[in-house]
């Protein structure tokens, strides 16, 4: 593979027969990059196929069709606009496959397309290549499908080495094929790989910033994926999504400042990406700047209000939702607010779940054992609504914060070897899984409820282990630094807890609140 | 309204007055998203949401309650199409075909949810009875094993399974003495 990329790259450099123009040389409302994709469509159309293409490769579904649909109406014969149109009804080719209706029209959509007929035989094969995924969706499983997919786009990288579009395609369906249980992320890296070597070729292409964003888009590859985060928003600024997505990033390797930024900007353009507001509420809590998360939040209601329909899928706005309210008290150790937090009841429940889940680790946290047995069983009948939903991911999350608050229960009744039994195993379950490409932003690491459990229990030692741990997957977190510094403290180890101390204080330099853990770092820097 | 909505809202007025405040709002907020206007084309989905709103994995529930065993089975095969790794749509089909008196697949679809999924309760459970249809009691327990390790908290799956396999030992022993 590396040998085949070499020379394509090198092929491009010899014959740069699709040279790169500025796609539309914009305001930043207009921006989605430049895209090169030649077409036999007329001409008049070109930049317009490019800039729909543009969208694509920032999942900006919908206004996408629409682009290659007004297409159709000055160029009736563009056979790849109707591919356009069946790409974006595929959309997001990570997540689940489209519903029936979507996966009949993009079928219909590449019909109408080998009906016109393409005038080239490069452009039939696109055709062709993406008809592999919807030729008999209705009796052929979705991974076959995708697997002939991503086969067919293979072969036109090999066909067309200069095709610098087919190997970005490759590229997204070798990351839609990644099995979902290899831990070694093999697609990902070889996908990763197709797109460093196309970025020298065209730094501004909105879909190697992007792809590269989801190729590294996991805790163990993360880091590598800084570069491409970087670069992506400013590439392709029109896009919610794109300005939105390098926080993924961001967020996983705690680098809050620029998560921040980067939901920021998202908002500024699209003011109900509720998920976004909930990025920005997180990173704000780790800085210990509890008011602007708060202010974040209250902004994201006040927007709802209006009657914002809330940007993204039904599921991804309620656990937002839910999600940004449990973490202003979760993330600032408020059982008792957690504890009177009102209960979030959607149809959703992945979103009730986290909610129940807050509410009952704060009532067990300041003592109501009783009352966080009632939220065990709330959280144990939306487990039983999500298996019944065929929903075994969620109904997995569900279990998780059955296990987390059953743990703390049992530390209150005082039968220790129970609490850490079950918050081990929550832990364990959480660090198994592979999280899911939609990243619903975690809630809160379980490995650090674990090292807090120890560190109540008097066992020091494992609980700075667990606290280590759970700081190299979930980097940068104040209560990690916290309860790192104080874990080393009481277990003797005087250098580690400066350490943590401190950087418990660097990271809240900017903070807007008064918490009691940086008095209490402070104090402990100050005696030595 | 859409589905978001509908329930969301339905949540705001159980909201107790005296607990208002930016909760709530928020809470509110979940009542008011999708409600005014269709949600945006979007950007991610969750696989299972989707099997869930999908026409055939909805005809194959209702088939399911129906105890039209057949019908479940043509209608959760075709949603497995489209969610082949949806551990929970293998299970029903398990159930399924078990339950139209067809074992072999039975066992394929259950094997095949727990390959998904191994901390499947429900078909750790149903595969358990169903190898005590065939009379292997051997399996039956090795699920049984399963669940234990699996139901920290107290799950139904187990003293399910449990009460099946003491029956079905008790009905062994009495079948062995009538034998005598």
């Amino acid at each position: 593979m590396k040998n085949r990329i070499l020379l394509f790259a090198t092929s491009f450099i010899l014959f740069p027969i699709l040279a790169l123009a500025p796609l539309r040389a914009g305001t930043a409302a207009e921006q989605l990059g430049r895209v090169s994709f030649p077409t036999s469509c007329d001409p008049k159309v070109q930049a317009q196929f490019e800039r729909g293409v543009a969208m694509l490769h920032s999942y900006w579904f919908g206004p996408a069709r629409k682009t290659f649909e007004a297409i159709l109406q000055q160029d009736p014969s563009c056979a790849m606009a109707h591919w356009g149109i069946a790409v974006d009804y595929l959309g997001n080719s990570h997540a689940a496959p489209p519903p029936p209706k979507n996966a009949q029209a993009a079928w219909e959509a590449l019909e109408k397309a080998r009906a016109i007929g393409a005038k080239t035989q490069r452009e039939r094969e696109w055709i062709e290549a993406l008809s592999a995924y919807f030729r008999d969706h209705d009796k052929v499983p979705v991974d076959v499908r995708l697997r002939a997919y991503d086969k067919a786009m293979e072969q036109i990288t090999q066909r067309y080495p200069n095709d610098y579009e087919a190997w970005v395609f490759y590229a997204l369906t070798l990351q839609a094929t990644a099995p979902k249980t290899d831990r070694t992320y093999a697609n990902q890296l070889k996908s990763a790989s197709i797109l460093e070597n196309l970025l020298p070729q065209n730094p501004e292409h909105p879909g190697v910033a992007h792809f590269l964003i989801h190729a590294y888009d996991y805790p163990p590859l993360a880091d590598k994926g800084i570069a491409a985060a970087t670069r992506y928003a400013g590439i392709a600024p029109a896009a919610p999504h794109a300005r939105h997505m390098p926080s993924h990033i961001y967020s996983m390797v705690g680098m809050w400042e620029e998560s921040i930024a980067s939901n920021m900007s998202a908002l500024e353009i699209q003011p109900d990406y509720y998920h976004t507001s909930d990025f920005m509420v997180y990173a704000h809590m780790q800085l210990a700047q509890d008011a602007k998360a708060k202010a974040v939040a209250r902004k994201a209601a006040e927007v709802a209000r209006t009657g914002a329909p809330g940007f993204g899928a039904p599921l991804v706005v309620n656990t937002a939702l839910a999600a940004m309210e449990a973490r202003l008290v979760l993330e600032s150790a408020d059982w008792k607010g957690a504890a009177a937090m009102p209960v979030y009841s959607s149809e959703f429940a992945a979103a009730n779940s986290l909610n129940r889940f807050a509410r009952g680790l704060g009532m067990a946290r300041s003592g109501d054992a009783a009352g966080a047995k009632a939220e065990i069983e709330a959280i144990k009948g939306l487990r039983a609504a999500l298996e019944k939903a065929g929903n075994s991911y969620w109904a997995g999350r569900s279990e998780e914060h059955m296990l987390a608050v059953s743990a703390w229960v049992a530390h209150v009744e005082g039968n220790r070897d129970q609490a850490l039994k079950f918050m081990r195993a929550a832990a364990d379950l959480e660090d198994a899984r592979v999280k899911h490409v939609a990243m619903e932003n975690e809630l809160y690491p379980l490995r650090e409820l674990l090292a807090e459990l120890l560190l109540e229990t008097g066992q020091t030692a494992a609980a700075l282990r667990e606290f280590e741990t759970s700081l190299k997957a979930t980097p940068n977190r104040y209560r990690g630094f916290y309860g790192a510094a104080r874990a080393a403290e009481a277990a003797g180890d005087r250098q580690k807890a400066a350490d943590y101390f401190g950087k418990l204080i660097a990271l809240a330099k900017n903070a807007d609140t008064t918490r009691p853990e940086l008095a209490r770092a402070k104090g402990y820097l100050a005696q030595r | 309204m859409n589905r978001s909505g509908r329930a969301t809202r339905a949540a705001v007025e159980r909201i107790r007055p005296s607990s208002r405040g930016l909760a709530a709002g928020l809470a509110l907020a979940a009542a008011l998203a999708c409600t005014a206007l269709p949600c945006h084309a979007v950007e991610w989905d969750d696989d299972a949401q989707a099997a869930a709103a999908d026409p055939d994995y909805a005809a194959g529930r209702k088939a399911y309650e129906a105890k039209d065993w057949n019908t479940a089975i043509k209608y959760f095969s075709t949603a497995a199409l489209r969610a082949p790794d949806n551990a929970d749509i293998q299970n029903y089909l398990g159930f399924a075909y078990r339950k139209a008196g067809k074992l072999e697949p039975a066992f394929k679809h259950y094997k095949r949810a727990l390959e998904l999924n191994p901390r499947h309760r429900g078909a750790h459970e149903y595969i358990g009875e169903a190898y005590l249809i065939a009379g292997d009691l051997a399996s039956a327990q090795k699920h049984l094993e399963a669940l234990r390790k699996i139901c920290l908290l107290p799950c139904e799956e187990l003293g399910d399974l449990e009460r099946e396999i003491t029956a079905y030992i008790k009905k062994s022993s009495a079948g062995r003495a009538t034998a005598k």
